[in-house]
């Protein structure tokens, strides 16, 4: 697909698209960022490890076709979500079920992108989109989605999900579209899962733009758990204000081609994020994940947690980046990446970066990348477990050391199931609970 | 000298020869431990305690050149770590390994009900596992949020030690092996960990104690005291030869046993 081509598609049927005059124009002005930039190439250092190329040469329709079917109910217990949880639901872009506001009341402002369009203008400051020419391909035909807006001082308790599913074999390619914005002082919890078949292999190329008002609190949990087959694009990017927090968790079990860009500016004191990651790739899977964290005022603090597991023709990469901007001082930033290869022909590659131009300053980096350790398979075999159980307990452990508490119940499984472990047998899965 | 012909030996080792990473470790060690005995190794650092207590338990790496092991009348050289462990083989760890993300409950349950298992007893729900290691718990003085912890993680060196004592009370092995337990233990722990190996002394049990120092055998008093010296047992007694090996060191055996 050139740019030309996807600008035909778009020219076409830029009618269809929500929003008025104002957002158009905005749409051009991003479809012109994009081709101005073109796809991302591997010259690109921040493309290094990932080749678009299944995309950039692919023939896709930029307008996917609404489902002829969906379960909501059947799609999030798939996904491990409760039936009476605050949720929305999503098929092919297109939103099939709204369950959030009966679970919310009024407290909260969930609204369809389309509506948020129409009423607030366009989501996405063009700023965003600098560097980020998927984003700005995002924006330009961004048509479904969501808008989660809580309110000054609003605390919302029960986490809201929202599931994007991909069910339709056709060649389509969908970009979805979040905004999440907290008021100062309030607090809300989102999941955001997506899902697919076996037989998708289209692309989906999310955007999620969170932006944090003074002491606001954002927990964040983005579940990727596609079939084999998909490619997955997404942008997280967000801006905290004065004394926010966000806390993200990012788990990749599934698709074929994923990059995670995972973008977060400390814009004033105090802000602060902690940012995790579990990925698990095998098979021909290749999975990156590229962070960057702007401390852009005094007294922020970020913490990096990724870990990998890879099994036998998987390719993983971490890119973490740190950048310390001038004039700022009393900052604190942890980044660490740990890695475990479970087959030769496993892959990772894990690339931190700091950058640095204030003093008073407090960093730290590392990186592990290894098997498991033979003297812990032998403290377990010692105590008279199997060695393929006690490679599996090891390997789940490997996993949950990054947990406080089960981000996803279905995160065991997905582990034991996609590495073939075996545990030891008669206690069931749940090492650490 | 070593007792062979002993018509209930619990671990005979004959003439045990090991190598490890090129180097001959264990150079023609023979001991023999009966049922119900409690045999002491002591020795100077480098002589191959640690290395016999690996071998006894499997660990990869240590090759053995020549000799045999029988453990209750079985070729203990040709079982896995795992299948000692079943036979009723256990290892104090002179290290115990931390292990992040598995927690202590959920380790001690798992390698409980898989001996069990494999001796084809039935396995443990979680209140009678509770009910087994409620009383072990309390005899080493180990609070119960110990359980819900990750496996010696953030644990000082006294708490990993009594952690591997309470496994050793739980798995109710015929045979332990002791490696240095007594290490880095202050004289409040040491006297703990003492009351731990004392309560598991029985007349169908036999125990291995490696170590350096005389203290924990004036706790823990053992039926035999063997001096492990450039790879073999160079001297065998009873308790009082601990006491004399504090007092002199280790230097004269090892002047004896070479101008021998």
């Amino acid at each position: 697909m050139t740019p030309e081509q996807l600008h035909t598609q778009l020219a076409a049927r830029i009618a269809e698209l929500p929003g008025g005059t104002t957002v158009a124009a905005a749409r051009e002005a991003a479809f012109a960022a994009f081709a101005r930039q073109g796809f991302p190439t591997r010259k690109q250092e921040a493309w290094h490890y990932t080749d678009l190329k299944r995309i950039s040469d692919a023939e896709l329709d930029l307008f996917p076709t609404a489902p002829d079917a969906a379960d909501p109910a059947a799609l999030l217990r798939a996904a491990g979500v409760d039936s009476d949880a605050a949720a929305l639901v999503f098929v092919d872009g297109f939103l099939v079920a709204n369950f959030a506001a009966e679970v919310l009341g009024d407290g909260v402002d969930i609204s369809s992108l389309g509506e948020s369009l129409e009423t607030l203008g366009p989501l996405v400051a063009a700023e965003t989109l600098r560097g980020q020419p998927l984003a700005a391909l995002n924006v330009a035909f961004a048509r479904h989605g969501v808008r989660i807006g809580v309110p000054a001082g609003t605390e919302v308790e029960a986490p809201i999900h929202l599931l994007f599913v991909s069910q339709s074999a056709r060649p389509q390619a969908c970009q979805p579209q979040i905004a999440i914005d907290v008021g100062a002082n309030a607090r809300a919890d989102v999941a955001i899962h997506y899902a697919g078949g076996p037989s998708c292999s289209g692309w989906v190329n999310a955007l999620t733009r969170i932006a944090l008002d003074t002491g606001a609190h954002l927990k964040l949990t983005r579940i990727q758990d596609y079939g084999p087959a998909q490619t997955h694009t997404e942008l997280t990017d967000a801006q905290l204000a004065a004394d926010a927090a966000l806390n993200i968790m990012m788990i990749d079990v599934g698709g074929a081609l994923v990059r995670n860009d995972l973008h977060v500016r400390l814009s004033e004191p105090g802000a602060n994020c902690e940012l995790a990651g579990l990925l698990l790739c095998a098979e021909g899977q290749h999975v990156d994940n590229h962070v960057v964290v702007d401390h852009l005022a005094a007294h922020t603090t970020s913490e990096q947690r990724f870990r990998s597991i890879i099994g036998a023709h998987g390719r993983g990469v971490f890119s973490g980046k740190v950048s310390v901007h001038k004039g700022t001082r009393a900052i604190s930033a942890d980044q660490a990446s740990n890695n475990l290869l479970l087959a030769a022909t496993a892959e990772i590659n894990t690339k931190p970066e700091l950058e640095i131009y204030a003093d008073d300053v407090k960093c730290s980096h590392g990186a592990t990348v290894g098997e498991l350790d033979d003297s812990h398979l032998f403290y377990l075999r010692s105590r008279g477990m199997a060695e393929a159980a006690a490679r599996g307990l090891l390997t789940l452990a490997f996993a949950k050391a990054l947990f406080t508490e089960s981000p996803w119940p279905g995160i065991d499984d997905r582990i034991v199931e996609k590495f073939g472990l075996a545990l030891p047998e008669d206690i069931g899965w749940s090492p650490s609970t | 000298m070593v007792e062979l012909g002993d018509p209930n030996p619990m671990l005979v080792i004959d003439s045990l020869h090991v190598r490890v990473q090129d180097r001959d470790i264990l150079d023609g060690l023979s001991l023999s431990v009966g049922l119900g005995e409690v045999h002491a190794i002591m020795g100077p650092n480098g002589s191959g305690k640690s290395t016999l207590a690996q071998v006894l338990a499997g660990r990869d790496g240590y090759e053995v050149t020549a000799g045999r092991i029988e453990f209750l009348g079985e070729d203990l050289l040709a079982l896995t770590p795992e299948e000692r462990a079943h036979a009723g083989l256990f290892l104090a760890f002179q290290y115990p390994i931390e292990i992040p993300g598995v927690n202590n409950a959920y380790l001690l349950k798992a390698a409980l009900n898989a001996q069990r298992h494999a001796r084809g007893e039935p396995e443990l729900d979680a209140f009678e596992f509770m009910r087994v290691i409620k009383d072990n718990m309390k005899l080493m003085q180990i609070h119960e949020d110990f359980l819900s912890r990750s496996v010696n993680t953030g644990f000082s060196g006294g708490e990993k030690k009594r952690n591997e004592i309470l496994q050793m009370l739980t798995l109710e092995p015929r045979l332990a092996v002791l490696d240095e337990t007594d290490s880095g233990l202050d004289v409040d722990a040491l006297k703990i960990v003492a009351n731990g190996i004392n309560s598991l002394r029985d007349p169908q049990r036999s125990m291995i104690l490696v170590t350096h120092y005389e203290r924990l055998l004036e706790l823990v008093k053992p039926d035999h005291v063997h001096v492990l010296a450039h790879g073999k047992i160079v001297r065998s007694g009873d308790h009082t030869l601990a006491r004399e090996l504090d007092e002199r060191g280790y230097e004269w055996i090892e002047q004896e046993a070479q101008s021998a």
